[in-house]
């Protein structure tokens, strides 16, 4: 039986916030976009805040009716990348196959590690203290043997959690969970499984599954599998090829002019550009969102030569924002992706186009280091 | 016409002719094999349009004429004779009758006269080798000719003379193949894309013996002459690759290793993959060893070979198939292989001669 860790950090950008400013910890206080501008959203709040009700999305207006005296802060986030790349140093103490879910989030499989450094507990709880007392951040960990059970079992303790939840513990611990909790299930899908009368993940468990099949096709199958504990994907292996590739980035303020929007397509097409490489894929078509101050998002999409390069893929997303841009209408979100993926080939041909093979080799490169020294260690110099 | 031959002269022009003759043709003419009987010569001659061989045998002639039989049945009756004297006759109508031993059969024959000419070569222009070594050159060149049409030169192999030497290249967008041959006397001038699949029917004709071809070459034209059995070929058009730009300026890795060794590792590893899901097999490569192996839905191979290294360790992958393609060609025990990065070609060559090389490009992995 395999042993895999999800650890997922506690309220991490505030935490990380409080790193520089220890009087938030004992504070409501929370992240927001431009906490001046009544538009912004909390992007995390601290547990004191959570107390009143604050909580991630709202917007800074409605979390000042509901908590006053909250101290808002402004979002830096090369600090977060930064205290992430410690994280997950520390996790590296206890085994190489790690896959990082996102920026405070990792899967850990520690299979082969348990020899070394003790039971799976035992290695939770030392990177808990581990994260505690070297960083002064906070973590809750899910222990179980695959990642789908890690994850529902981090979910379930916050913060400084570590909860253990083994196949053999599903009828307790997760079956008596709404559906709504399950990893994997938005509003949309849990919305349809009510309509059904599947209320609790048990539910889902003890369902047909060709009925499941039937009603939401593939993803049918893999609600069925995973209410049931089964999960086959491995810690660090991308099993499912992505159909597009998108970034988004909520702006600290609404944004009017058409420099800074392409300012800030340059990470989001990085990091898009990170992906498809990291999955062999190669999109066809670039598309661009723009979610305007009044919420109302639009997208708008070219044909491109298949590509997954960062240079590419910024290129049509300028063409796109030109074409586009309208400077009387604020925007407060903005996103790139890459659509019509279409496998790389992988046999390598004479006909290649020669100088995207050298931008392909400058950005693999580019990718290897920033896998291995951090994210952003190395960047374009138009990106400074 | 009547004429008489041994079966084993008529058999083996019969069987080299009929490589030429197509299978289906709008024209019934163009799947049969015109037999001449004039100034004491028995020529057989096919012609798929692409392609003609034109075949002297050995036999007597006691009334001229010519006649064309239906490969197809001409060749099988041919072959199915017992060994001995082949009596054939045709009249006016072109009604055949063949005579061997205790056989007597009657085919319907067609009118000559609708049989493409072959066309003329400029018999000036030529280049006289020894048979093997042109044997040799093609074999371990043609492999790697594009099946794609697409780019249909690339369907053909390059041939270049300069001075003291010719050149064989062929390359199929994947892989590129090498072969020099030093021939005193030869001078610079030539340089025709000979189409693949006629190549190999050259070599089949050809023989390992002492014996010599001569090369003649016209704008469109090419003609090998064999002496009793000719064969020539139009040229593909176009401008073909300029391959020099293939080989890389320099080199990351280079190794030396024995070539079985190598091959016979590849070839295990090549076990567990099939055609369809196409895995390729990864080399890994550090000082002392080169690590080969393929891991599959069926299992997985490592094999371990040892080498001789100089410069970076690399890790890289190919098709398997172009590996062992390049390996089986190579008659010299040992070889030396130079990488440039594990996406950049790879070049395969013996380690004292210059004569042949490979250039393969790998396959990227995530």
């Amino acid at each position: 039986m395999k042993h895999i860790l999800l650890v997922d950090m506690n309220a991490f950008f505030i935490m990380c916030e409080s790193l520089l400013r220890p009087e938030l910890r004992d504070i409501p206080a929370a992240v927001a976009g431009d906490p001046l501008k009544r538009t912004g959203i909390i992007l995390t709040a601290n547990y004191i805040a959570r107390k009143y009700g604050v909580y991630t999305t709202m917007t800074v207006n409605q979390a000042k009716n509901v908590c006053p005296s909250i101290e808002l802060v402004k979002p830096s986030s090369g600090l977060y990348s930064k205290c992430s790349n410690q994280v997950f140093d520390i996790f590296r103490r206890y085994t190489p196959t790690i896959e990082q879910a996102s920026i405070d989030e990792g899967w850990l499989d520690i299979t082969e590690s348990t020899d070394l450094f003790g039971s799976p507990f035992d290695i939770a709880s030392r990177i808990q203290n581990e994260v505690k007392d070297e960083l002064g951040l906070w973590c809750s960990v899910g222990i179980s043997e695959n990642k789908f059970l890690s994850k529902m079992a981090c979910e379930m303790k916050k913060p400084l959690g570590i909860t253990t939840m083994y196949q053999k513990d599903i009828e307790k611990m997760l079956w008596p969970l709404p559906v709504n909790k399950m990893y994997g299930v938005g509003k949309a899908t849990s919305k349809q499984l009510l309509n059904v009368g599947i209320h609790t993940i048990g539910d889902i468990a003890n369902c047909d599954k060709v009925f499941l099949t039937e009603k939401f096709g593939s993803f049918g199958s893999y609600l069925y599998e995973r209410a049931n504990g089964i999960d086959h994907s491995l810690v660090g292996v991308h099993q499912v090829k992505s159909k597009s590739i998108s970034k988004e980035h909520t702006l600290a303020a609404d944004m009017t002019d058409i420099n800074q929007a392409k300012k800030a397509l340059i990470n989001l097409a990085q990091e898009v550009g990170v992906k498809a490489r990291a999955e062999g894929l190669k999109g066809e078509t670039v598309q661009i969102t723009m979610k305007y101050s009044n919420f109302i998002s639009v997208t708008r999409q070219k044909k491109v030569h298949a590509t997954n390069l960062d240079k590419e893929i910024l290129k049509a997303g300028y063409e796109l924002l030109e074409e586009n841009w309208d400077s009387k209408k604020p925007i407060r979100l903005i996103g790139i992706g890459l659509h019509n993926m279409t496998g790389q080939k992988a046999q390598v041909s004479f006909f290649d186009n020669h100088i995207e093979v050298k931008e392909e080799k400058i950005e693999k490169t580019m990718d290897t280091l920033n896998i291995k020294y951090g994210k952003k260690s190395l960047k374009r110099g138009s990106n400074l | 016409m009547k004429i008489f031959c041994m079966k084993k002269d008529l058999n083996e022009a019969v069987s080299s002719t009929q490589r030429a003759v197509s299978n289906k043709s709008i024209l019934a003419v163009l799947e049969g094999i015109l037999i001449t009987a004039k100034d004491n010569k028995i020529i057989l001659r096919g012609n798929d349009m692409e392609m003609g061989i034109e075949y002297t045998v050995a036999g007597v002639i006691e009334e001229e004429g010519s006649v064309v039989l239906t490969s197809r049945y001409f060749s099988e009756i041919v072959r199915k004779f017992p060994d001995g004297n082949i009596e054939i006759s045709c009249d006016d109508s072109y009604k055949v009758n063949i005579r061997c031993s205790n056989s007597n059969i009657d085919l319907i024959g067609l009118n000559p006269q609708g049989f493409p000419e072959i066309p003329s070569v400029n018999e000036n222009n030529a280049i006289t080798l020894k048979q093997e070594i042109l044997r040799n050159m093609i074999r371990q060149v043609v492999f790697s000719v594009s099946i794609d049409e697409k780019m249909p030169v690339l369907t053909g192999c390059l041939l270049e003379s300069a001075d003291n030497c010719i050149y064989m290249v062929s390359i199929d967008g994947y892989r590129m193949s090498f072969r020099k041959e030093y021939i005193l006397g030869i001078k610079e001038g030539v340089t025709v894309v000979i189409p693949g699949k006629a190549l190999n029917e050259v070599a089949r004709l050809l023989k390992e013996d002492d014996k010599e071809v001569s090369i003649h070459y016209g704008k469109n034209q090419i003609l090998f002459d064999f002496g009793n059995c000719k064969l020539i070929t139009k040229l593909l058009q176009g401008d073909y690759l300029n391959y020099k730009s293939i080989y890389p300026d320099s080199y990351e890795t280079e190794i030396e290793v024995e070539t079985k060794a190598l091959l016979d590792a590849a070839d295990r590893a090549n076990l567990i993959i099939t055609e369809d899901k196409r895995t390729p097999v990864k080399f890994e490569i550090d000082d002392k060893y080169a690590k080969v192996y393929s891991v599959t839905d069926i299992g997985r191979v490592e094999e371990t070979v040892k080498i001789s290294k100089e410069g970076k360790d690399i890790s890289i992958a190919f098709n398997p198939k172009f590996i062992m393609d390049a390996l089986k060609n190579i008659e010299d025990e040992k070889i030396k292989i130079s990488f440039s990065g594990s996406i950049g070609p790879c070049v395969i060559s013996p380690i004292n001669s210059d004569e042949f090389s490979y250039v393969i490009l790998p396959v990227r992995t995530n």
